[in-house]
């Protein structure tokens, strides 16, 4: 058996597995009846910051062979799961039309988009990618393909939301879109002292604009407020059929202890460009995609790569990020934070109303114990730790932070019940539960 | 799983008495996680789990013997898999100091050192270099001895024994290239345990501690054969090329 190795994006992960690139129904079909013990995981962009598309011993299928079809049809589009969204972005500007929810980096593809539930910088406004899906094609171990929506079987849906692909393989899905204001969005920073200052200006942001995001620097105690709102609706159209060359920097190698210096540069540099040039017009892709701007991020962090840790806490639960400010995101490279609206009805799905904070760190082992008791403290204010990022949580804490773990399970084994669907991350948070694996 | 940060999860001791292997599986699992401890005497396997429980840290036995037949030895390791799931770290700590004095003009005593220190044990490489194949990852710690490197005549048999398992391990390590799964092969010198008390100590005597944080940080390497203490690597090379006669006028003796 030839095996090779798949990391997470973060590259502190990596293991062993068959990877495959099936190119027909049969052929993912048949790959999901020969499918040994170690079962098998569906893998889009590979932008899980861990192990979540990594399958250990087992199969791991590639979906970038299923990207071809894009039919509009009213407000909704017809994609096939490996189709990244920034692809999907660039072939729908030209007819006015956008997604209504797009994470930080346009290499997610619909698949991994739906099975993370993954939320943009307008979260308050528009909720996750999941509640814009109006049915999907599901290849599922026990049901072969079935078709999933909000109204029809709404229980598996709402499994597969969210579900880290462990219910099935997404083949497609019918994505619900919004009118498109404009390519071009005048951005507006605002430099701001300290946490508290820097979460209200944040929520009158999120509230006034259509994406809002905050950065933080836990050394200097500043705070730079992010806005982006649409310019006038005649320059909606972007130039060149929306083929803008996505911006890219070099990717240097540097130790991990090298990046220390770097950051803190790097945050004064921000700072700076915040207060001398706070406003700037930007396209779409540059406001959606920050992640875009420096492909080699993880590689800057060192040999062991990247760990990223983003929680989210209740409003009212402000103390845990200011335990989280004093301790762990001083050795952080970058912390970003958001406001989070109301929650979908995916159990697996992870935004809740309150403040999201995404922290990168070198994954150097030290950093353990500090991230051990900050998930201890999120837990315990009713928080909870975004899954599909995730590479070191204790598994006891899941059921604590997802309340609908056990509802999820429940309806996971209906579709699959010899969780045939797996994946290292699966195995490490003991997602199935324990008896049989 | 081995997470982003290089914590492992499960840990199994075959020989899970042993002073050195329980320290390895304390190393590597401070607080959390799951370690597994098989070994044949009930009692003191009960003994050791009840040092090795912290909170946090789930501690369970088996039966295990290293001279029972292979099939017992495959078994054995299917059913660490059921109690725990995948197994990211096995230790392979089994063996027993059989000095030649002891073994004398006995040879069911050799045929039963070998037995322990060789056959069990290699039979347990096989075995687990195979589940951590299908597995996808994991290591396999052996522990040999740099008797294994230089074996001394007072300590014949055991020399053997250790040179035996520790090229098996090093050769089966090799095979497991590209599969996610390796093998670490260990080289204490004299390190002061139950299993050396009583004997004259030679130069660059240890703790099982010390050879525990050792592994620990050779894990994070790609190392395929560690020495411990780090000084042995030069020593043993040393002693390696000296002629044998010389050798055993050295006044040292090795574990």
């Amino acid at each position: 058996m030839h095996t090779s190795a798949t990391t997470g994006w973060g590259r502190s992960t990596s293991s062993h597995g068959r990877v495959i690139r099936p190119d027909s129904a049969e052929q993912w079909e048949e790959m999901m009846a020969a499918a040994g013990p170690r079962g098998l995981i569906a893998r889009g962009g590979g932008c899980a910051y861990g192990d979540a598309a990594q399958n250990a011993g087992g199969i791991v299928a590639l979906t970038s062979s299923t990207n071809e079809r894009l039919e509009v049809e009213g407000d909704t589009v017809l994609a096939e799961a490996g189709t990244t969204l920034g692809a999907i972005i660039r072939a729908l500007a030209p007819l006015g039309w956008t997604l209504p929810v797009v994470p930080g980096t346009s290499h997610v593809t619909v698949g991994g988009a739906i099975a993370a539930d993954v939320h943009g910088k307008n979260h308050v406004h528009t909720g996750t990618f999941g509640s814009h899906v109006r049915e999907m094609s599901v290849l599922t171990p026990a049901l072969g393909e079935v078709v999933l929506g909000p109204e029809s079987n709404p229980d598996a849906f709402r499994a597969t939301v969210g579900g880290l692909g462990l219910t099935g393989v997404i083949t497609r899905a019918r994505l619900g879109l919004i009118r498109l204001d404009s390519w071009f969005y005048r951005t507006t920073d605002t430099v701001v002292d300290g946490l508290d200052a820097t979460l209200e200006s944040l929520a009158t942001a999120a509230r006034d604009s259509p994406y809002a995001v905050g950065w933080l620097d836990a050394r200097t105690r500043t705070g730079i407020v992010s806005r982006a709102d649409p310019m006038m609706p005649g320059r909606a159209a972007p130039p060149g059929g929306g083929r803008l060359p996505a911006p890219r920097m070099p990717a240097p190698t540097l130790l991990g202890r090298g990046i220390g210096t770097t950051v803190t540069v790097a945050n004064r540099a921000r700072l700076t460009a915040a207060r001398l040039r706070p406003r700037s017009i930007r396209p779409l892709p540059a406001v959606l995609y920050p992640l875009d701007a420096l492909p080699g991020w993880p590689g800057l962090h060192g040999p062991r790569g990247l760990v990223q840790y983003q929680f989210v806490v209740p409003f009212g639960a402000e103390q845990v990020l200011h335990a989280a400010m004093r301790g762990p995101a001083r050795a952080a490279t970058l912390a970003v934070l958001k406001v989070f609206g109301a929650a979908g009805d995916a159990p697996l799905s992870f935004p809740m109303p309150g403040w999201s904070l995404a922290l990168d760190f070198p994954a150097h082992p030290r950093l353990a114990s500090a991230l051990d008791t900050l998930d201890d403290q999120v837990a315990a204010a009713g928080g909870r730790v975004y899954l599909v990022k995730d590479s070191r949580m204790r598994p006891d804490l899941v059921a604590a932070m997802y309340p609908g773990l056990d509802r999820w399970r429940a309806e996971r084994d209906l579709l699959d019940p010899d969780r045939l669907m797996t994946s290292d991350l699966d195995r490490r948070l003991r997602l199935s539960g324990d008896g049989h694996a | 799983m081995r997470d982003g940060l290089g914590r492992d999860q499960t840990v199994l001791v075959l020989g899970g008495t042993s002073d050195i292997g329980t320290a390895i599986a304390h190393e590597l699992l401070p607080s959390a996680g799951t370690i597994l401890l098989a070994g044949r005497e009930t009692a003191a396997l009960k003994l050791a789990a009840d040092r090795l429980t912290v909170p946090g840290r789930r501690v369970e036995t088996l039966h295990y013997d290293a001279t029972a037949p292979a099939a017992a030895t495959v078994d054995v390791l299917a059913c660490a898999a059921a109690l725990a799931g995948d197994l990211d770290v096995v230790v392979l700590a089994v063996g027993a100091l059989t000095g030649e004095e002891l073994i004398g003009a006995d040879s069911p005593a050799l045929e039963s050192s070998l037995q322990t220190n060789m056959l069990g044990p290699m039979v347990a490489v096989h075995a687990t270099a195979h589940r951590l194949r299908e597995q996808g990852h994991g290591t396999l710690i052996v522990l040999s001895s740099v008797a294994a490197v230089r074996t001394r005549e007072t300590l014949l048999t055991y020399g053997v024994a250790k040179a035996a398992l520790d090229l098996y391990a090093r050769r089966i390590g090799r095979t497991l290239r590209g599969s996610g799964a390796r093998v670490l092969v260990v080289r204490p010198g004299h390190v002061r345990t139950r299993m050396t008390a009583g004997l004259p100590e030679a130069p660059f005597a240890t703790t099982a501690r010390e050879v525990a944080a050792r592994v620990s940080r050779s894990l994070r390497r790609r190392a395929a054969v560690v020495y411990a203490p780090a000084i042995l690597r030069p020593v043993m090379a040393t002693l390696r090329v000296l002629p044998q006669d010389l050798m055993n006028n050295t006044p040292r003796k090795e574990r």
